[in-house]
C-alpha cells in the first residue's frame, strides 16, 4: 500500500514534468492573447509525429530529434499565427475557444487521415532500461523526460525574467497599449510568443514518443489536463498552473493505483470541478476576474 | 385566423414545401444507406436544436450534452435490457433524470457564476467524469455498452425491423422541437435568454433574473437531449460510452448549430442539413483510406464561419430582404398600435418638490465601498425627493459610478444602508431592485448589439407586460416618447450615437421604473443633441413623474436639468445643495479647476 | 516641432475629435486642458498611433507620420505617459524601466538613462525590485514618467499625472515636471487641474466636445470667462 501510493506518485511526479511543458506553452498562449487553445495537446501530437519521422528519414535518436522538432514547431506556431490566429484575437473569448476546438478537430484528424491511427512506436537510447530505488522502478526514458521538461521549464522562466524578448512579451501580454507605447511591435511579439508557446510544447514530442505509442488522438489527455491545470492555477498563473499540473498528474496515478478499472481518471477531473465551483478563480488566482 | 394566414401566406408555403419534401424523402430516395445517412442527420439536427436553447438563445456554450443525451439514451435501454420497460415510458423517464441532474448541473455552476470558457470547461470536465463513471458499472454494460435485441415492431413498442419509420419519429421530434424553439423565440422567455447572451449585466439591469432563466435554458435543453439519445439507442440499438460520452460528440452538436447559427429558429437545423451530409459524403468518397476525414471537414466549416460568417450560415438568408420579409427573420417585428396612455395634461407644470415633507423617495446613508486598500466611496448620505431631478457631479475617478453600482444592486456595499421607498436595498439582486421600480443605465452604450430597438425596449415592458402582444405595445409606446418612431426594427448596433443614449432611457424607463438612475447619458453629444436629450428628460420627468439621479460632466446639461446637486470628491461629499450655490463653492471649484499648489 | 493638422478621429459612430489643429515647438510645454469627455485622451491615442485618425494629418520633425505604427512612432522620439500610467503592474520596477528601453537607440543608452532616472527618482532605485502594483499612487506616477523617458524621448506627452493623487503627490509630480521641462524638452501636457497647467505651460490649448475652442498663453487663458464657463458651465 505505502509503496504503491509512493510509486503512484513518483510516477504522477515524473509525467507531470511533460504535462508541464504543455501548460507552459498554453500558459504563454493564454497569457499573451487570452485565447483558450484547446488545440495545444494537438501540437504535442504533431511534434510526436515529427519525431517519428525525423527518427525515421535521419536515422537519429529521438533525443537528437529535439534539435529538428523544435525549429520546425516554432516555425509551425508562428506562421499558423500569422496566417489564421491572428484574425481572431480582437473576438470574444467564447468565438476564440470555439475556433481553436475547430482548429483541434482539424489537426487531429488530419492527423489521422494522414498517418492512420494504427500506433507508432519510437525506440531512444534510453528505452527499456529502469532505475530500482529501494521498491520504487523508475523508467529512465522518463527520467529524462522529466528532467528534460524541467530544464526547458526553467529555461522558459529564465528567458521571460532576463531578456529583453522576454520582458517585451510580458509587458504586451499586461497591457497592449502601455507597451506599444514603450516602443515594442506588439503584433510580432506575438507572433514570436505563439511560436514559443508551441515549440516550447513540441520539446515534448521528442521526450514523449519513446515512452508511449503516438496515435493522432494522444495529445487529448495532456490537452485536458492541461486546460484544467491553467484554469486551476488561477490564469495568468503560470506557476500555479505548473504546481496544478503536477497535482493533476499525481492525482492521475493514485486514482489509477487505488481506484477500480478505469476510474482513476475520475479523480483529477473531480478535484477540478470541486475546486472550480468553489473557488471559480483558481487555487492560486487572485480576484482579478 | 384568415388574416393571419393571409399575411403569412409565403411562410406557409416554404414550410409546407419543405415539410412535404422531407415526407417524401425516404420514397424516394430508396436507398437505404441514403435513408440512414437522412435519419442522421436529422438526429444530428435535433441535438443541435435542443443545445441551442441553452448554448445558443442563453449563450451558455458548453459540452455538457453528450451527458444529457447518454441519460437518455442509458435509462431507456438499461429499462427495456433489464426490466422490459417501454422505451417510451424509458424515453420519459430518462428525460425526468436528465432534468433533474440538468438542474444539479445548472445549480451548481449558474451558482457559482461560472461563465464562458469556465462553464464551457466545468462541463467538459463532467461528460468526463460520467464516461469513467458508466464504463465502471457493470449493469450498465460497462465497455461492452448495452445491445438492444428488436423484439416489436410497432410504434408503440417504438421498435420496428424496417428502418424507415425511424425517419418519421425524429423528423417529428424534429419539427416539435422547431415549433418548441418558435414559441420560445417569440416569448418573453425567448427575449430573455438573448439578452442574458448579448450582456449579462444590462440583462439585470432591466430586471432578468439571471440564475433564474439559465436554470430554465439548461432545464428546456436536458430535457430535449435526452429524448434524442432515447431514440439514438433506439435507432441504432447498440449503446456505449465512447460513442456518446464523450465531450468530442458534444463539440460536434457544437459545431453543427454555430455553423448553422445558434441563437436561431433554423439555424442549427441547417447547420445539420448542411454539415452532416457533408462530411459523409467525403467519408463515402475517402473515408476507405482516410478515416477521421469528415471531422476534418468539421473543423474546417467551424473555423470558416467564425472567420467569415459570424451569424452562421442562416445569416445568410437573413441578409436577403425577401426571406426576411416573408419566411423567416432573427427579430421580432411589430406592427400594431402603440399601448393606449391617458394624455398628460397639456403644460403641465412640476409638482413643486416639497423638501421638508417625508416624500423621500431614496435615502443613501453612511454609503462605504472599499476596493482592497482604495476607498472608492465613503460614508456618503444623501436624500432623494419625489420627481427631483438630482445630480452628482464631481471630477473623474470620484466614485459616481461606483455609488450608483451599489444603489442598482450591482455592487454590495462594504458599509452603509440604500434604503429605497421604505424598504432596504442594499446588497439586493439588481433584477429584484429593478422589479421594485429602480433602474439605471450604463455609461458603455450598445448593450445588446444584435438586438433591435423594439427588442431592446420590449425586454424591459415584460417586466409589467408578460405576454408578449402587450410588451411590445408598451415598448412601441416608450419608443415614440424617446422620439425613435421609424427606427423600431434597426439592430441597436447600426445606431447613432445619440440614438444609443436615448435608447438607454428608453431601456430603462420602460421597466416601468419611477426611480431612473442616469450615467453619462451627455457626454460626447453635441450641443443640438444635448438639447434634445435634456427636453426628453424634462419632459419625462413632468409627465410621466419619474424621478432622476444623472451623473453628467456636461455642466451646462447640469445646470439645466438639476433641481439639486450633491458633489462629491475622492468619494466623499464636499458639497450640496442648489446647482447655482454649488458651483459658486470654493471647495467644488477647487475640486474641478485644481487649488492653487505652492512651491511648484 | 510636433503639429497636428485637421484631425478627426473617434470609436465607431462617435466622432470624438473634429478637425484639431495645434503644434508643440521645440522644447516648450503646451497645455491641453478640457472637461472630462472632451477628447483630450483620445488626442494623445492619435498622436501614439494607437487610434488611426479618420482625417488630417501628424507632423514631427517636419515628417509626417500618419502612416506609421505605435512602435514606430517611439522609435521617432514621441513617448507618452498614459492617463492612468498604465504599469506593467506584476513586473518590477526595474523591469518596468527595463521596458521602456526597447527601441534601439534607447537601448544603446540604457545604463546611463537608468542612471540618471533613479537620481531623479531615489524612491525608485530604493524600491527597484518590487512589483509595480506595490508603489503608492504618487510613485507609481513617478515610475509610468520614469519608463516613459526611459525611451529617450525628443516628446513627452503627460496624459493627467495628477489623476488621483493627494494634494501633496500632486505636488511632487508637478515638480518632476518642472525639472524635466527645465531639461529642454518638449512637452504635451494634459492635465484636469486647469490652473495648474496654464501656470505652467508656454502656451495652452482648449478643448471643448472635440473641438479647439480657445487658445492662448497661460495668464491669458486663466482670466477667460469662456473658460469657467466649459468647467462649471456658468
Amino acid at each position: 500500500m505505502g509503496v504503491l501510493l509512493l510509486q503512484s506518485i513518483v510516477t504522477g511526479f515524473m509525467m507531470g514534468g511533460i504535462y508541464g511543458l504543455v501548460i507552459l506553452g498554453l500558459s504563454i498562449t493564454f497569457g499573451v492573447m487570452q485565447i483558450m487553445n484547446f488545440a495545444q495537446g494537438d501540437f504535442l501530437m504533431l511534434s510526436m509525429y515529427a519525431t517519428f519521422f525525423a527518427v525515421t528519414f535521419f536515422h537519429a535518436d529521438p533525443y537528437i530529434a529535439i534539435f529538428i522538432v523544435l525549429p520546425v514547431m516554432f516555425l509551425f506556431g508562428a506562421v499558423l499565427f500569422r496566417v489564421l490566429i491572428v484574425h481572431i484575437v480582437p473576438k470574444n473569448q467564447m468565438y476564440q475557444m470555439l475556433f481553436m476546438m475547430g482548429l483541434q478537430y482539424f489537426l487531429q484528424n488530419l492527423a489521422l487521415c494522414l498517418f492512420s491511427p494504427d500506433y507508432r512506436f519510437v525506440t531512444g537510447v534510453a528505452s527499456g532500461k529502469f532505475i530500482n530505488l529501494g521498491p520504487i522502478v523508475i523508467e529512465v526514458s522518463r527520467l529524462i523526460a522529466f528532467v528534460v521538461a524541467i530544464g526547458v521549464t526553467m529555461l522558459v522562466f529564465w528567458f521571460l525574467k532576463s531578456t529583453d524578448t522576454g520582458r517585451a512579451i510580458r509587458a504586451a501580454s499586461q497591457d497592449r497599449d502601455a507597451a506599444s507605447y514603450s516602443g515594442i511591435n506588439v503584433k510580432k511579439m506575438f507572433i514570436f510568443a505563439f511560436g514559443l508557446g508551441v515549440a516550447v510544447t513540441g520539446i515534448g514530442g521528442p521526450l514523449v514518443a519513446p515512452i508511449v505509442p503516438m496515435s493522432p488522438t494522444a495529445g487529448n489527455n495532456y490537452q485536458t489536463y492541461a486546460l484544467m491545470a491553467v484554469v486551476l492555477g488561477g490564469l495568468g498563473n503560470i506557476n500555479g498552473a505548473l504546481i496544478s499540473g503536477f497535482i493533476m498528474s499525481i492525482a492521475l496515478e493514485i486514482g489509477n493505483a487505488f481506484l477500480p478499472g478505469s476510474l482513476g481518471a475520475v479523480l483529477p477531473f473531480t478535484i477540478f470541478i470541486v475546486v472550480l465551483l468553489f473557488k471559480p478563480e483558481g487555487i492560486w488566482g487572485g480576484k482579478s476576474r | 385566423m384568415s388574416e393571419a394566414i393571409k399575411k403569412n401566406k409565403i411562410r406557409i408555403a416554404v414550410l409546407g414545401v419543405l415539410l412535404v419534401a422531407a415526407l417524401a424523402l425516404p420514397q424516394v430516395v430508396t436507398n437505404a444507406y441514403a435513408v440512414q445517412i437522412c435519419t442522421m442527420t436529422l438526429f444530428f439536427a435535433a441535438c443541435a436544436i435542443a443545445w441551442n436553447i441553452l448554448g445558443g438563445y442563453a449563450g451558455q456554450v458548453c459540452f455538457v450534452q453528450s451527458l444529457f443525451v447518454g441519460i437518455g439514451a442509458y435509462t431507456s435501454t438499461y429499462l427495456f435490457v433489464s426490466h422490459g420497460i417501454n422505451p417510451w415510458i424509458g424515453m420519459l423517464l430518462g428525460a425526468g433524470i436528465s432534468m433533474v441532474i440538468g438542474i444539479g448541473v445548472g445549480y451548481l455552476t449558474f451558482r457559482y457564476g461560472l461563465r464562458d470558457v469556465f462553464f464551457a470547461l466545468s462541463t467538459m470536465a463532467m461528460v468526463e467524469v460520467s464516461r469513467y463513471i458508466v464504463l465502471n458499472i457493470p449493469a450498465l454494460g460497462g465497455a461492452e455498452g448495452l445491445f438492444i435485441v428488436i423484439r416489436g415492431n410497432s410504434l408503440g413498442e417504438y421498435q420496428f425491423y424496417d428502418k424507415m419509420p425511424y425517419y418519421y419519429i425524429i423528423l417529428t421530434m424534429v419539427i416539435i422541437y422547431l415549433v418548441i424553439t418558435w414559441i420560445i423565440h417569440n416569448r418573453k422567455l425567448g427575449f430573455y435568454f438573448r439578452a442574458i447572451r448579448e450582456n449579462e449585466n444590462a440583462a439585470q439591469a432591466v430586471g432578468i433574473d439571471l440564475f433564474r432563466y439559465k436554470m430554465y435554458s439548461i432545464m428546456i435543453s436536458s430535457v430535449m437531449l435526452a429524448m434524442c439519445g432515447t431514440f439514438y439507442a433506439q435507432y441504432i440499438t447498440y449503446i456505449d460510452p465512447p460513442s456518446l460520452l464523450t465531450w468530442e460528440i458534444a463539440g460536434q452538436i457544437v459545431i453543427l448549430a454555430i455553423s448553422g447559427g445558434a441563437g436561431t429558429v433554423f439555424g442549427p437545423l441547417l447547420g445539420a442539413l448542411i454539415i452532416y451530409p457533408l462530411g459523409e459524403m467525403v467519408r463515402a468518397n475517402l473515408g476507405s483510406s482516410y478515416a477521421g476525414v469528415h471531422l476534418v471537414v468539421y473543423g474546417a466549416v467551424l473555423m470558416l464561419v467564425i472567420l467569415f460568417l459570424p451569424r452562421g450560415f442562416i445569416g445568410l438568408l437573413h441578409n436577403n430582404k425577401w426571406f426576411r420579409k416573408n419566411v423567416d427573420r432573427e427579430n421580432y417585428v411589430y406592427d400594431g398600435p402603440a399601448e393606449e396612455v391617458a394624455a398628460p395634461a397639456a403644460n403641465a407644470q412640476p409638482a413643486a418638490i416639497d423638501y421638508s415633507d417625508g416624500s423621500v423617495v431614496l435615502q443613501v446613508e453612511h454609503l462605504t465601498k472599499q476596493f482592497g486598500g482604495l476607498r472608492a466611496v465613503g460614508d456618503l448620505s444623501f436624500k432623494l425627493y419625489k420627481g427631483e431631478i438630482l445630480g452628482i457631479i464631481g471630477p473623474n475617478g470620484s466614485g459616481k459610478t461606483t455609488t450608483f453600482s451599489m444603489i442598482s444592486g450591482f455592487l454590495k456595499p462594504t458599509e452603509g444602508k440604500v434604503i429605497y421607498k421604505g424598504e432596504e436595498i442594499q446588497g439586493k439582486h439588481p433584477a429584484y431592485i429593478c422589479g421594485k421600480g429602480l433602474s439605471r443605465t450604463f455609461q458603455i452604450v450598445q448593450a445588446f448589439p444584435n438586438l433591435t430597438v423594439q427588442e431592446i425596449v420590449m425586454l424591459g415592458s415584460f417586466m409589467k407586460y408578460p405576454e408578449t402582444k402587450a410588451a411590445a405595445a408598451h415598448a412601441k409606446y416608450v419608443i415614440e416618447r424617446l422620439g425613435f418612431a421609424g427606427k423600431e426594427d434597426v439592430l441597436s448596433r447600426n445606431l447613432t450615437y445619440p440614438d444609443l443614449k436615448r435608447l438607454e432611457i428608453a431601456k430603462a424607463m420602460s421597466t416601468g421604473a419611477d426611480l431612473i438612475l442616469l450615467d453619462e447619458v451627455i457626454a460626447g453629444l453635441t450641443e443640438s443633441e444635448t438639447q434634445e436629450i435634456v427636453d426628453i428628460i424634462q419632459q419625462i420627468r413632468r409627465e410621466d413623474g419619474i424621478t432622476f439621479i444623472i451623473i453628467e460632466h456636461v455642466m451646462q446639461a447640469v445646470m439645466q436639468l438639476t433641481d439639486r446637486i450633491v458633489v462629491i470628491d475622492h468619494g466623499e461629499k464636499i458639497a450640496e445643495g442648489l446647482p447655482v450655490d454649488v458651483v459658486k463653492n470654493p471647495k467644488v471649484i477647487e475640486a474641478y479647476l485644481g487649488g492653487e499648489v505652492e512651491n511648484v | 516641432m510636433f503639429k497636428m493638422e485637421n484631425v478627426t478621429a473617434g470609436y465607431g459612430e462617435v466622432k470624438v475629435l473634429k478637425d484639431v489643429t495645434f503644434e508643440v515647438p521645440d522644447g516648450q510645454i503646451i497645455a491641453l486642458v478640457g472637461s472630462n469627455g472632451a477628447g483630450k485622451t483620445t488626442i494623445t491615442r492619435v498622436i501614439s498611433k494607437s487610434l488611426k485618425p479618420s482625417g488630417g494629418k501628424l507632423i514631427f520633425d517636419g515628417q509626417d507620420y500618419t502612416a506609421k505604427q505605435a512602435h514606430e512612432v517611439v522609435e521617432m522620439g514621441i513617448v507618452q505617459v498614459p492617463e492612468g500610467r498604465r504599469l506593467f503592474s506584476d513586473m518590477t520596477i526595474y523591469e518596468n524601466l527595463l521596458v521602456g528601453s526597447t527601441c534601439r537607440h534607447a537601448k544603446a543608452e540604457r545604463e546611463k538613462t537608468l542612471k540618471a532616472i533613479f537620481e531623479t527618482f531615489p524612491r525608485l532605485e530604493e524600491r527597484k525590485e518590487q512589483k509595480a502594483k506595490t508603489l503608492s499612487g504618487g510613485e507609481q506616477q513617478m515610475l509610468a514618467i520614469g519608463r516613459a523617458l526611459m525611451a529617450k524621448p525628443k516628446m513627452l506627452i503627460l496624459d493627467e499625472p495628477s489623476l488621483g493623487l493627494s494634494p501633496l503627490m500632486v505636488q511632487q509630480v508637478f515638480s518632476v515636471v518642472r525639472k524635466i521641462k527645465e531639461s529642454g524638452m518638449t512637452i504635451l501636457l494634459i492635465e484636469q487641474n486647469v490652473k495648474l497647467s496654464l501656470s505652467l505651460c508656454n502656451y495652452a490649448y482648449v478643448l471643448e466636445n472635440g473641438r479647439i475652442v480657445l487658445q492662448g498663453t497661460g495668464e491669458e487663458l486663466m482670466d477667460n470667462e469662456h473658460l469657467r464657463k466649459a468647467y462649471l458651465g456658468i
